[in-house]
Order: C-alpha cells, then sequence, then structure tokens
C-alpha cells in the first residue's frame, strides 16, 4: 500500500508538559482519513508539521513521497490545506485573493473548478474577505484547496464553528471532488458523528500521541459493548481488549471492548463467566471510550 | 502574471497610504522653501542665493529622512506582520522554498520604495523646469532622490532580515522583532535631532561615524546638500 | 429512498445504500432503464465516502441488478418478476432475523414466537 502521509516518530515540543511524541501516522493513498482527538490533543500542530509550518524536532515526514521539510515545496504544489483559522489577506476581496491564489498555483489551477463554487457557495467576487461571514470564509478557504487539484486535501477542522447548511455544503463540495479526482482526503474534527459516515481511516490522538489507528469498517465492528453476568476481576486471557467496565445491575457488568468478533463468543465458555448480550456501538462512543482507557493508562503510569 | 506581480498588486494593496504619502511628502519637501514668507517673493523674481536656498531646504530634507524610515520601515514592517498573523501561514503554505519568498518579499518592497524614488525623480524634473535653479545646482533633483531611495533602501536592507526572524517560530519572535523595529526608529530619531543639533550626546563617536567615509555618512546634515 | 441511510447503524453503509435500492426495485419505485444517481451526486448529497458509493453499486452489478454504463450512467436492469418476489421475501427474512434476536435476548423459546405471529396474523384479519 502507498501512503500520502507517512510519519515516523514524530517529535515536537509544544508547551509545558505537554509534546507530541512518537507520532506514526501512516494515511492510505486515496483513503478519505479521519484524525480524531479531543480539542488540544495536537491535532493542529501535528498538521502544522506536516505542512512544515512548524519543526519537528524529531523523526521524520513524508508527504505526497516528498520529505519534509527538506522537499516542502513539490508536496505543497500538490497540496490543499485549509487551517483551522482563516489565514487569507483581509483586505483584498474574493475576486482579488482568487486571483492571487490561481498564480500561486498557475500550473494546477482549474479556473473552472473555481467559478462553479464560487456560484455554488453564492461567494460574491467584491465582497472584502474581512467583511465575509465565518460560513463564507470557510467556503472561500475551501474553494481555493479544491480549485489547485490537489492529490491531497488537509483539513483542520474544516466544519468548526460553522451553522449545519454551511458544514453540508462545505463536505459535499469536498466529497465532489474526491470523486472526481480520486484525491486523498486527511481530515481532522472532534465532531466525530461527521467524520463517521465519510472516512474509511482513522487515526485518533490523545495528549499527543496515537492511541489507535485502523480502518473505519474494522474500528466500528470490532466496538461492542458486552453484557457479562458473574465476571471475575480479572480477565488474563481475553482475546480482546477491555477499555472500560461498568458494573449496572446486580452481577451484571458491562463491558466495552475493542478487536471484537463473533467468534469470541466460545471464549466465554472457558470461562467462569457468562455472557448475555453483545451490543454495538456506534463511532462517538467507541471514541469516548477509547479516549477514557487511554487516559486511565496514562495516569497509570 | 507571475507570482512576483501577484504580490507586488497584494502588498501596494495593504501598504497604499504609505506609497502616496511618500509621494506627497516629497512634493512637500520641494514646496517647503517657497513656502516662507520671508523668501517667496525673492524666488519670484527670480533671485535668491545658493546659500540662503540650502539652509532652508534643510527643512524639506528633514521630511526627506523622515520619508525614506518610513518607507523603509513600512515595507519591512508589513511581512513582519505576515510572519506573525495567520497570513503567514498562507504565503508560508506556497509551493515556494523559504528563501524563495523571502526573495520575492524583498524585491516586492525594493519596487515599492524604486516607485517612489522614480516619483521623486518626476517632481524634482518638473520643480527644475518650473524654478529658476542658482548656478551649480542643477543636478539637485537627481541627486537628491537618488540619496533619499538609496537611504530608503540601505534601512530596508537591515531592517528585512529582522523582519523575517519570526517566520515560521512563536509569535514572541514577532513580538520581538516588533520591539527592534521601535529601538530602531528611536535610533533614527535620535540620529535626526544629533544632526540638527537638539542633542549632543555620544559626539566624537558620531563625528567618526557620520564623517566622509563612515558608516552612517549617508544620513549626515542637510539632505538637500549634496556634493555636486 | 436514501432517507433511511444510518452512519451509527452497525450495518456498513455500502450495505445500506445497496439494500435501499433493492427495495426500491423490489417494491416497483424504480423500474427497468431508470437511471440511479452517479456515484459523485450520490456521495456529496449523503455525504459519504464515495468509495462507499461505488462498493455498493459494484454489489448491485454482480447481483444483475443495475448496470454500470462507462460515461452514461447507471441503470437499473430488467428483472424477472420471479426475482422481485424472492426480493421481498429476502428483505422481510432480515427483518425476522432481527426479530428473533431481540425474542433471544428476551429469553422467549422459538415456540413463544410462533405462538405470539399465530396471534397476530390471526387479529389481522378478523
Amino acid at each position: 500500500m502507498s501512503y500520502a502521509i507517512e510519519t515516523r516518530g514524530l517529535g515536537r515540543v509544544l508547551g509545558k508538559g505537554f509534546e507530541l511524541r512518537d507520532v506514526n501516522l501512516n494515511v492510505p493513498t486515496g483513503s478519505i482519513y479521519g484524525f480524531l482527538g479531543a480539542n488540544g490533543s495536537g491535532k493542529t500542530s501535528t498538521i502544522r508539521c506536516l505542512m512544515g509550518l512548524l519543526k519537528a524536532s524529531a523523526g521524520s515526514i513524508r508527504v505526497l513521497g516528498a520529505e519534509v521539510p527538506q522537499q516542502l515545496p513539490s508536496a505543497l504544489v500538490r497540496v490543499g490545506y485549509v487551517p483551522e483559522k482563516l489565514h487569507l489577506f483581509e483586505k483584498l476581496t474574493v475576486e482579488e485573493m482568487i486571483r492571487f491564489h490561481s498564480v500561486a498555483f498557475e500550473a494546477r489551477w482549474d479556473a473552472e473548478r473555481g467559478e462553479a463554487l464560487r456560484r455554488e457557495f453564492r461567494l460574491r467576487p467584491d465582497t472584502k474577505i474581512q467583511r465575509l461571514s465565518k460560513g463564507e470564509a470557510g467556503k472561500l478557504m475551501m474553494l481555493l484547496a479544491l480549485a489547485q487539484r490537489p492529490e491531497l486535501l488537509i483539513l483542520d477542522e474544516p466544519t468548526d464553528g460553522l451553522d449545519p447548511v454551511v458544514r453540508r455544503d462545505v463536505l459535499s463540495a469536498v466529497l465532489d471532488y474526491v470523486a472526481d479526482a480520486g484525491a486523498t482526503v486527511f481530515i481532522s474534527s472532534h465532531l466525530v458523528f461527521e467524520l463517521e459516515r465519510i472516512c474509511d481511516w482513522v487515526g485518533v490522538l490523545d495528549a499527543g500521541t496515537i492511541v489507535a489507528e485502523l480502518p473505519m469498517q474494522v474500528f466500528k465492528d470490532g466496538l461492542k459493548r458486552l453484557r457479562v453476568a458473574s465476571a471475575p476481576a480479572q480477565l488474563p486471557d481475553a482475546p480482546f481488549v477491555v477499555l472500560g467496565r461498568h458494573t449496572t445491575l446486580g452481577s451484571v457488568e458491562e463491558w466495552v471492548v475493542r478487536g471484537w468478533n463473533p467468534s469470541m463468543q466460545q471464549w466465554f465458555d472457558g470461562a467462569s463467566c457468562e455472557l448475555r448480550d453483545v451490543i454495538d456501538l456506534d463511532l462517538e462512543e467507541g471514541f469516548v471510550e477509547l479516549l477514557r482507557a487511554a487516559r486511565r493508562r496514562e495516569e497509570g503510569r | 502574471m507571475n507570482l512576483y506581480l501577484a504580490l507586488l498588486r497584494v502588498q501596494f494593496g495593504l501598504t497604499r497610504p504609505v506609497w502616496f504619502g511618500a509621494v506627497i511628502a516629497v512634493i512637500a519637501a520641494y514646496a517647503t522653501p517657497h513656502l516662507t514668507p520671508s523668501t517667496f517673493g525673492a524666488w519670484r523674481e527670480g533671485g535668491g542665493d545658493a546659500g540662503r536656498l540650502l539652509s532652508l531646504s534643510a527643512v524639506g530634507g528633514g521630511i526627506l529622512i523622515v520619508t525614506a524610515l518610513t518607507m523603509a520601515f513600512a515595507a519591512a514592517a508589513s511581512w513582519a506582520e505576515e510572519g506573525s498573523r495567520n497570513r503567514g501561514v498562507y504565503l508560508m503554505a506556497l509551493p515556494l522554498e523559504r528563501w524563495h519568498l523571502a526573495a520575492l518579499e524583498y524585491a516586492v518592497a525594493v519596487t515599492l520604495i524604486l516607485g517612489v524614488g522614480l516619483a521623486m525623480l518626476i517632481i524634482g524634473g518638473a520643480y527644475a523646469m518650473f524654478v529658476s535653479l542658482p548656478p551649480g545646482l542643477h543636478a539637485y533633483p537627481v541627486a537628491i532622490a537618488v540619496r533619499t531611495t538609496g537611504a530608503s533602501l540601505l534601512v530596508l536592507s537591515l531592517m528585512f532580515p529582522l523582519s523575517r526572524l519570526n517566520v515560521g517560530a512563536q509569535q514572541v519572535t514577532a513580538r520581538t522583532t516588533v520591539m527592534l523595529l521601535v529601538a530602531l526608529a528611536g535610533l533614527g530619531l535620535w540620529v535626526l535631532l544629533e544632526s540638527m543639533g537638539v542633542v549632543s550626546i555620544a559626539r566624537p563617536v558620531f563625528r567618526w561615524a557620520f564623517s566622509s567615509g563612515g558608516p552612517l555618512h549617508l544620513w549626515v546634515g542637510s539632505w538637500m546638500l549634496v556634493d555636486i | 429512498m436514501f432517507d433511511r441511510i444510518d452512519p451509527r447503524s452497525p450495518i456498513p453503509l455500502y450495505s445500506q445504500i445497496a439494500n435501499a435500492v433493492r427495495g426500491a426495485v423490489a417494491a416497483g419505485e424504480l423500474r427497468a432503464g431508470d437511471g440511479l444517481p452517479s456515484v459523485r451526486a450520490l456521495a456529496a448529497e449523503l455525504r459519504v465516502n464515495p468509495a462507499t458509493v461505488v462498493q455498493a453499486y459494484r454489489e448491485l452489478e454482480t447481483e444483475m441488478l443495475i448496470d454500470m454504463r462507462q460515461g452514461a450512467g447507471t441503470f437499473v436492469r430488467e428483472v424477472p418478476p420471479e426475482r422481485h418476489t424472492a426480493e421481498r421475501r429476502r428483505e422481510f427474512r432480515q427483518r425476522v432475523r432481527q426479530l428473533l434476536d431481540d425474542a433471544a435476548r428476551l429469553g422467549l423459546t422459538a415456540t413463544d414466537v410462533a405462538e405470539i405471529l399465530r396471534d397476530e396474523t390471526t387479529r389481522g384479519r378478523s
């Protein structure tokens, strides 16, 4: 498998007691990769490292096969980037900004798509960027990123703070482009439900480290809530990972597990406890349990 | 249209008041000697002596010093601002080598200052056509334009590397840059006051620095007085 | 037609999309020769990964239910009427299975279920 983004042991101190450490990302070419993490988990800093905006102090980064930062320009020309905050020239009008961007990405610029998106997003050419609403500014950034015909889109919380209608428009535009051009999308968000339907890979970042990276379907299939009667205190040989245990009524416990598959029911035959029920979890519940487990592990250290 | 021209357009648009202000200041510098009531009549008669003209034009020279400094600071500082605000992110995410981006920004700043220099030549040329200059001072408008532009470019070249310090780093460095710019502006003012005789600190040092052949000679004395 | 797509459901999204098309064909909402939305349009509309739509369409194509014509679009194929009946039975069977799972969870035996089913069908007729 080839990777659009590959990092090995990426590290960088970000502040007092907060750092990225040993971040290994493998974003398969052609995938839509959801980069999940709570606010402040280091998602934006990781992305800034990928874009060469922040220098990593350890590890290596490859973006579209190019070493970052040594071969940065040859990667950036093929990357569409939407940062979490507006980064455009505020005093320019929409039209002037589009023109500037089209010059900067001259070789790849798709004027037709740019114009089509401008109409679709209902952005008036003569509006100054500082006068755009948050939603309009988000749309303009997306327009610029998509019309430069990128092979890789790096989107940092592209829909954060936008109203549902705008969120929908922006995501639809991304998916339309992906269907058309077959690009890879690396999208960070703390809005898990939003990524659930579009991503085929997920990476979960917590407190500066990757706690899980796997195909979405595997992640979702493997996450279950088990109802178990007369559970023992220790589970030394369980074939799945128990992320959390809660007692409910009487002797019945609820376990949130990862890496489940139906054949594992047999394990309960040999164990002293009894499996009562297997309940599906959605991504958000699974994500929450995964982070809780990761934090407990961290505290236990 | 290439990226240099696009960047020039953007930068001119963002700092327009500085460049129009500079051109107006140049006109004002040429006009001041003539607006003094005592000399006004004498000029009309086509008389006046070179010495008197030169002493009066020192006032206009002061305006030019301020103009040259302002242009240089504005050109350098506007890029410093790019680095410290989110817009710096935009420029740095463009597919350019860092040195290439810096070279483009520097070239744009130089172009804008040269633009004002060109305007000075035109204004000076017009001035020389309408005012009868005393003998020996005919090359004066050209020399003054070259001198002002040169001084401004010199300051820009000192400021520009400082304005680039913050690129790729944290906001703290941006603040440092602003502090450096302020400190240098203060130094510029000091030099100005010193040369006008208002302040006289560290005279020996300054005498050396501003003497012919000294590193700051470009900034000495009445600007309008040029060796011809 | 695709209203009931639910990303939080454990059924993979591509199966849900394929099921929606199967259901519409079985119910006669979609007839032979009718066009399906393009991958691009459907992905953008449902806000799902285009690859998911492709996977659903591929599955339907192997079942000979639809025809993906390069450049022209995706169309519903001519399907013999028996197949519609078979399809309806298949879909109903799937729901019954879910029902049986629920019954097991409630601790009901197969006899209990059969009894309830008989009760309900006679009551519905009377």
